[in-house]
């Protein structure tokens, strides 16, 4: 049953049009796309900034200095080895609580979605603080063990939600004529399953990956100043050392490592859903 | 039964759901325990911040005026950051959803942009755009930063529920007399409104509790409470610190059970559900698709 | 057809066609003239012309995208013509929008306001109209009792029944006192059995307020219940319109012949009967007129091949030299007396077939073709 549009005149259409369109639309330009783009000059040290302290030395001086200093490249291994511990550590906590959320009765499904959604809706500074009160008390605080733990607690929503999507895909049909067909449970697990649970997979471990490369809240409260990660030196060089073209070369490192990601991602669904197909 | 091999397998299997419970329980208490734990550092009788708390007192609630400012700042900023954005977001929906334009999906993945771009890296382009311009942060740029990045949640919420409307009903309102404004109030907007609602809770929710997009934007004597509190961390640790945490709890709880009460409210009343803000497949695959 | 068609027939024939000088400035006729609808390259409505007179129903019957839906969107003022012109009770609302014509419309999924209850719905029009509070309080149990629905005003639409969801559509329409009602499928969705009762009360009430109806369907039986005239619409083009008796016994192309009823669309020549080809002059005789008599009796002699009984019609099969014919008749299968490989002649009354003109653009609406 298709919508049905009244006609309007050309005129009140526009004018529609040009109302909830424009308003959004300039706004995401000057407030968004602009601020984007003075980052990208900035990084390249185009403009300098008043109390910009880092010496304009060439445009790529910001990026030689990340690159060619074996202290930010042990920053950014650091970062990246929090990042892919941060999936695995979801995705062992996540993969269960999601199979069970999505089969199990409706008590299992909402049990389990609120022990792992609230993190979403309470302040990540203060549960960061109250995690670290504790792992004080218990000797295990300002360590990576310490900042791991955090960012599983804060991000583990972002792997559940999109495992349970997966999960709700997988056709019963199928696994039921498997069934009938003598296929053992690991084999359907593997079999089934997993190739219709691996866009799922994908979809929350790129969540996960990006959010926490990018956030510094929690590296900030858990872990130890000596060890930062790639987020809080950007935090650090823009707002400590006043470091702007430093810190927006950093950050833009981060936003091109956050989309190379995401389009290898839509890459390798793409090319699943075609091997499928 | 026949030929399953897993038959020999069906204790681990049971052993398994109990173990998957306890770990639910597990997630469930240490999640809820971090917040606790704050909570029962605020009641430390100690200059310091500490837990567990030694000896207990309400003293550092009845002080809490660094923070109440910085906590009422906050709830302004977001006020008028989600108001902004479920305004805007609710026009833009309309537009896409009742407009017959070729491009709307390109138009849905414009909308929905801001989402790739994390809060830190927003932020830190927002300061450095505002230094560039000569202007300086505070009300107005942390706020309008702040729209602009919850936006797309707004966007997604209310264009899902715009979508759900059954436009007909525009049409029988009109042909029973309804002009195209009392059409719109009487019959869309009363279908629409637990959506745009949805959508405030959720974007309100986001901006009171934002700290990366504020530490960059907000003025040093006038922080938000997540600014504050990173501010604070290195000098000022105090139970006081950890009360007004508590306080910022309590709102967000709040807040919650309202949105999950709008939520339930349009369940039984109108008998059709709301979009979620993350509804399972990845949010940055949302404006791709 | 039959005895739904019979039954209303018999019900109306005691109904009060003498409301129509109720005289009410509202219930006067409705002219449509000319119009024509194109959205890009596709015409939708072409050249479309028609009348009502008041209280009378026209049940638009056509295949699925011939063009009904569009013009009941223009009726009710939802879109608006390239050519032509529509009156309502001598008023042209051609250009009038939606708001202002007075269209009562009743649709397929009667788009009831769940946010509202069941008297609000009703009440929707009359506020609309700045009713005074005392006068709505007063009207709509009136219309809700008239209905049968008097007790559940306060209801939901989600809690009634698809039945009562419709009579509801139907009031919401009926009580603004519309110049024209305009229903959209307005059975489609309910259950089978509860048709019948429906397509009855709606008569009665579209006759009893005295306002012109048309009632688009792709059913048959919703015009064999329900209307006065009846009007066959193809590819946006209207190809016959008259009352049912005409449309059904005489009807101007094999096309309609067939969207009416069972029908055996032969070639008669020279004691031969074939089967005709789409498109052909042909002669059609409907099943019910098909008599199955002695072989030296009937005009042709052919094998009987076997019957069916479906419910109150008894559908036989003869073969006559390759072409097959149908045969209905009432009554019990047992009755039929013949067995698979009888020999048995068919005749029928000379004055029951039909001469069809060929047509170029003949199609079977019993084939399923995209």
């Amino acid at each position: 049953m298709s919508v049905m549009y009244l006609e309007e005149t050309q005129w009140a259409r526009r004018r529609f049009l040009a109302l909830g369109l424009g308003v959004i639309g300039t706004l995401y330009l000057v407030a968004f796309i602009l601020p984007m783009l003075y980052m990208v000059a900035v990084s390249f040290g185009e403009t300098r900034l008043g109390t910009d302290q880092f010496e304009f030395e060439g445009p790529l001086a910001a990026y030689e200095r990340f690159w060619g200093s074996e202290y930010y490249r042990e920053i950014m291994f650091d970062s990246l080895r929090l990042a892919f511990s941060a999936i695995v550590g979801t995705i062992a906590l996540g993969l269960p609580l999601a199979y069970t959320a999505t089969k199990g009765s409706r008590w299992y499904r909402i049990v389990i979605i609120v022990a792992v959604v609230n993190p979403l809706f309470v302040s990540t500074i203060v549960r960061s603080f109250g995690l670290d009160l504790f792992l004080k008390a218990i000797n295990l605080a300002d360590s990576f063990g310490a900042v791991l733990i955090g960012t599983v607690q804060i991000l583990l929503p972002f792997m559940v939600l999109p495992l349970m999507s997966g999960f709700r895909a997988v056709d019963p049909l199928t696994v039921h004529s498997a069934k009938t067909l003598g296929s053992g449970r690991f084999r359907i697990a593997v079999q089934i399953v997993l190739p219709t649970l691996a866009p799922s997979l994908l979809a929350g471990s790129v969540l996960v990956f990006i959010l926490s490369m990018n956030i510094f809240s929690i590296p900030l409260i858990l872990g130890r100043p000596e060890d930062p990660t790639m987020a809080l030196v950007v935090y650090h060089s823009a707002l400590a050392h006043a470091n702007f073209t430093f810190a927006a070369g950093v950050a833009l490192i981060l936003l091109a490592l956050a989309l190379v990601v995401i389009f290898l991602q839509g890459r390798l669904v793409r090319g699943a859903v075609r091997g499928v197909v | 039964m026949t030929g399953a091999r897993g038959g020999d397998l069906e204790w681990l299997w049971r052993l398994g759901r109990v173990a998957v419970l306890t770990l639910a329980g597990f997630v469930l208490v240490f999640n809820f325990g971090v917040l606790l734990v704050v909570f029962l550092s605020s009641l430390s009788d100690t200059p310091f911040l500490v837990f567990p708390p030694r000896g207990l007192t309400l003293d550092w609630y009845s002080d809490l005026s660094r923070y109440k400012e910085a906590i009422t700042y906050s709830l302004q900023v977001a006020l008028v950051a989600a108001t902004l954005a479920s305004t805007l977001g609710t026009l833009a929906s309309l537009a896409i959803v009742r407009s017959n334009l070729r491009f709307k999906s390109a138009i849905l993945t414009f909308l929905l942009s801001p989402l790739i771009i994390p809060s830190t890296i927003f932020g830190l382009a927002v300061l450095v755009a505002l230094t560039q311009l000569g202007w300086r942060p505070g009300f107005w740029p942390l706020t309008i930063a702040l729209t602009v990045h919850t936006a797309p949640f707004c966007v997604r919420i209310i264009c899902s529920g715009l979508q759900n409307i059954d436009w007909q009903l525009e049409a029988a309102a009109r042909a029973l007399g309804a002009s195209r404004r009392r059409a719109f109030t009487r019959v869309i907007l009363p279908l629409a409104a637990p959506s745009i609602a949805a959508g405030w809770g959720i974007t309100f929710i986001l901006a009171f509790d934002d700290s990366s997009i504020s530490i960059f934007l907000a003025r040093p004597t006038r922080q938000t409470y997540g600014s504050q509190l990173i501010a604070d961390l290195d000098d000022r640790l105090t139970p006081g610190l950890a009360a007004a945490g508590s306080a910022v709890i309590v709102i967000t709880l709040v807040s919650v059970a309202l949105l999950g009460l709008i939520y339930w409210l349009q369940k039984r009343f109108v008998g059709a559900g709301i979009a979620g803000p993350i509804d399972g497949a990845s949010l940055l695959d949302e404006g791709r698709s | 057809m039959d005895s739904e068609f019979r039954s209303a027939v018999l019900v109306d024939s005691e109904e009060s066609w003498t409301s129509a000088e109720s005289g009410d400035a509202h219930a006067k006729g409705v002219v449509i003239d000319g119009v024509r609808k194109t959205y890009g390259s596709v015409v939708a409505v072409e050249d479309l012309s028609l009348s009502l007179a008041p209280g009378e129903i026209l049940c638009l019957l056509g295949p699925s995208g011939a063009g009904k839906s569009t013009l009941l969107n223009l009726m009710t003022g939802l879109i608006r013509p390239d050519v032509g012109r529509i009156e309502f009770g001598g008023r042209d609302v051609t250009d009038v929008p939606p708001e202002r014509r007075g269209v009562g419309a009743v649709f397929q999924s009667f788009a009831l306001f769940p946010h509202m209850s069941v008297f609000d719905n009703v009440a929707f029009g009359l506020r609309c109209q700045k009713i005074a509070k005392t006068e709505v309080a007063r009207r709509v149990p009136e219309q809700l009792e008239s209905v049968g629905l008097g007790d559940k005003a306060m209801r939901r639409p989600h809690e009634l029944s698809g039945g009562e969801q419709q009579r509801v559509a139907f009031a919401r329409a009926l009580i603004t006192k519309p110049a024209v009602l305009a229903l959209d499928e307005p059975f489609g969705s309910l259950d089978v059995q509860l048709r019948g009762s429906l397509r009855s009360m709606v008569r009665r009430m579209v006759h009893r307020s005295n306002v012109p109806a048309i009632l688009i369907t792709h059913d048959r039986d919703d015009a064999f219940g329900v209307a006065d005239r009846v009007g066959i619409i193809r590819k946006g083009r209207l190809l016959q319109v008259g009352s049912l008796s005409e449309v059904y016994h005489a009807p101007q192309s094999a096309f309609v012949g067939r969207f009416l009823g069972e029908a055996n669309i032969v070639v008669l020549t020279n004691g031969q009967i074939r089967t005709a080809e789409l498109g052909e002059a042909a002669t059609m005789i409907r099943p019910e007129h098909v008599q199955l008599v002695a072989p030296d009796d009937g005009r042709y002699a052919g094998t009987f091949v076997g019957s069916r009984q479906g419910g109150h019609l008894t559908r036989s099969f003869i073969d006559i030299g390759g072409t097959t014919l149908q045969s209905n008749s009432s009554g019990d299968g047992d009755d039929i007396g013949y067995r698979s490989g009888d020999i048995v002649g068919v005749t029928w009354d000379e004055r029951h077939i039909r001469a069809l003109e060929p047509d170029p653009d003949d199609f079977d609406p019993t084939e399923d073709r995209a």
